[in-house]
């Protein structure tokens, strides 16, 4: 029965071949993804979009415009890598501007919790003077 | 390590490709190893780690990544890009946790305040009930005590201002009363003044009449002054005399009046009662012509009966030629 046969052959030799295949096909993206003329998908841009209107939404043009720059100048990189073809300029590009946003949106975020214990720090401050006045030093925690 | 073969096998038809760049290993380890020194800083901060463990090991894992030996050129500078930014932002977060974590310190040491102060308040709401309770008696004692000293405050103002207002009264009726007196007393001393000058000029007319109270009542004696010896008219100056006579009979209008004529014992004795008769007559018609009631005068010749005096002395003669005027004590006239 060649049908055994044959299964068994396919069965013994799939992850060879599947490497190979692989290999091919990696080979073949590489250098499409390396020197192709067709544009990359966009869509890689995303995460970067939305970590930089994050940022923004946290208030990152305030507290960290250097950051927010640079995502964003990363971020026009990527759309020109994207428009050139190159496709892992834009994908580094996208991923650097992504972390930069990333890192704006954490010292955003360090900014305002500071400020905010600041704040509260005058906030204890009165409040400790405000009732030493009336209660007395034996009001102290 | 077929993945890694492959990944080998792409790599170097990558670079057989000719588009791959050619990566500088000097300045790519350079940043490798600053990489690594940032990492080793990162870990050293045990207490960063602690904060923002999730954050450490992203950077861990992307610092990993970059040293990998499997990656070269822009790859591996990409990822050394990504895993500096790890590092960053774990020190972004570890910073934001550690604000946090201060602030809800602070949080919590506001809350202990606010809690002890709530403790004092009530403990001192409490002491206060407690002495407003013990001194209730007192204060009202003492607002009892104000309240009499106000009222008797007020009342003392009150009598003072009645008595002051009394004593203007009675200043003011005083001094009414001796405006009054002082004009009665000055009308009576005047009236009294004029009383008197009449009564002294009444007085001196009179002491030329002989004046005396008899039982028949009061006799006026006009002296022989009136008449001429032997004559019956009145003489011309008597009649100033009688006016006197006339005021004194006038001072009693109720009372009748008797006239009653007096000769001495010289000559006739019929004759004498004649002329007594006269001029008593003359004497009437003489007071009625100087204004008394008729009826109220009854004149009567007594002759030389009633002497008042001796008829042996010419003094004695003169005192008995004489006219009596006599104011009737309450007799009825007949």
């Amino acid at each position: 029965m060649p049908q055994p046969q044959l299964t068994d052959s396919m069965a013994k030799q799939p992850r060879s071949k599947g490497a190979v295949r692989l290999t091919v096909a990696g080979v073949c993206l590489l250098l499409a993804s390396a020197c192709a003329t067709t544009p990359p998908d966009p869509r890689i841009l995303d995460n970067a979009r939305q970590a930089i209107t994050r940022a923004e939404a946290a208030g990152g043009s305030e507290h960290a415009p250097l950051e927010l720059r640079l995502a964003n100048r990363r971020l026009e990189a990527a759309r020109q890598a994207i428009e050139a073809g190159d496709g892992q300029r834009a994908r580094y590009q996208s991923d650097e501007a992504e972390i930069e946003a990333q890192l704006a949106l954490a010292r955003t975020r360090a900014a305002l919790a500071r400020r905010t214990l600041a704040e509260k720090r005058q906030a204890l401050e009165a409040l400790r003077e405000e009732l030493v006045e009336l209660y007395g030093p034996e009001v102290l925690p | 390590m077929r993945l890694k073969q492959s990944l080998l096998i792409m790599l170097a038809l990558a670079v057989v490709g000719g588009c791959a760049t050619t990566s500088v290993p000097t300045e790519d380890n350079q940043r490798l190893q600053n990489l690594q020194a940032e990492l080793e800083r990162l870990l050293q901060d045990t207490e960063l780690v602690e904060r923002v463990p999730l954050a450490v090991a992203d950077a861990e894992r992307a610092a990993r990544r970059a040293r990998s030996d499997e990656v070269t050129g822009a790859e591996r500078t990409h990822r050394m890009a990504i895993a500096e930014k790890r590092i960053e932002i774990a020190r972004a977060e570890s910073y934001r946790v550690e604000a946090e974590q201060a602030a809800e310190a602070i949080d919590q040491t506001i809350t202990a305040l606010r809690l002890n102060a709530s403790r004092l308040e009530v403990a001192q709401a409490r002491a206060e009930a407690e002495q407003a309770r013990l001194s209730s008696v007192a204060t009202q004692e003492e607002i009892q005590r104000t309240r009499q000293q106000a009222m008797s405050a007020a009342e003392r103002a009150e009598a003072a201002a009645e008595r002051e207002r009394m004593a203007r009264e009675e200043a003011e009726a005083a001094r009414r009363l001796s405006e009054a007196q002082a004009t009665e007393i000055a009308l009576a001393r005047r009236e009294a003044e004029l009383a008197s000058e009449a009564a002294e000029s009444l007085r001196r007319r009179l002491e030329l009449m002989a004046l005396r109270e008899t039982d028949r009542g009061m006799v006026i004696t006009l002296g022989d002054v009136l008449f001429a010896t032997g004559e019956t008219r009145l003489a011309n100056d008597a009649q100033s005399n009688l006016a006197d006579v006339v005021e004194l009979l006038q001072s009693e209008p109720d009372k009748k009046v008797r006239i009653e004529g007096h000769t001495d014992s010289t000559g006739n004795e019929s004759v004498n009662l004649r002329i007594s008769q006269q001029r008593a007559d003359a004497v009437k018609a003489e007071l009625v012509n100087l204004g008394v009631e008729p009826g109220r005068i009854d004149a009567v010749g007594m002759g030389e009966d009633f002497p008042i005096a001796s008829n042996d002395t010419g003094e004695g003669r003169s005192q008995n030629r004489r006219v009596d005027v006599i104011l009737l004590e309450d007799e009825p006239s007949p």
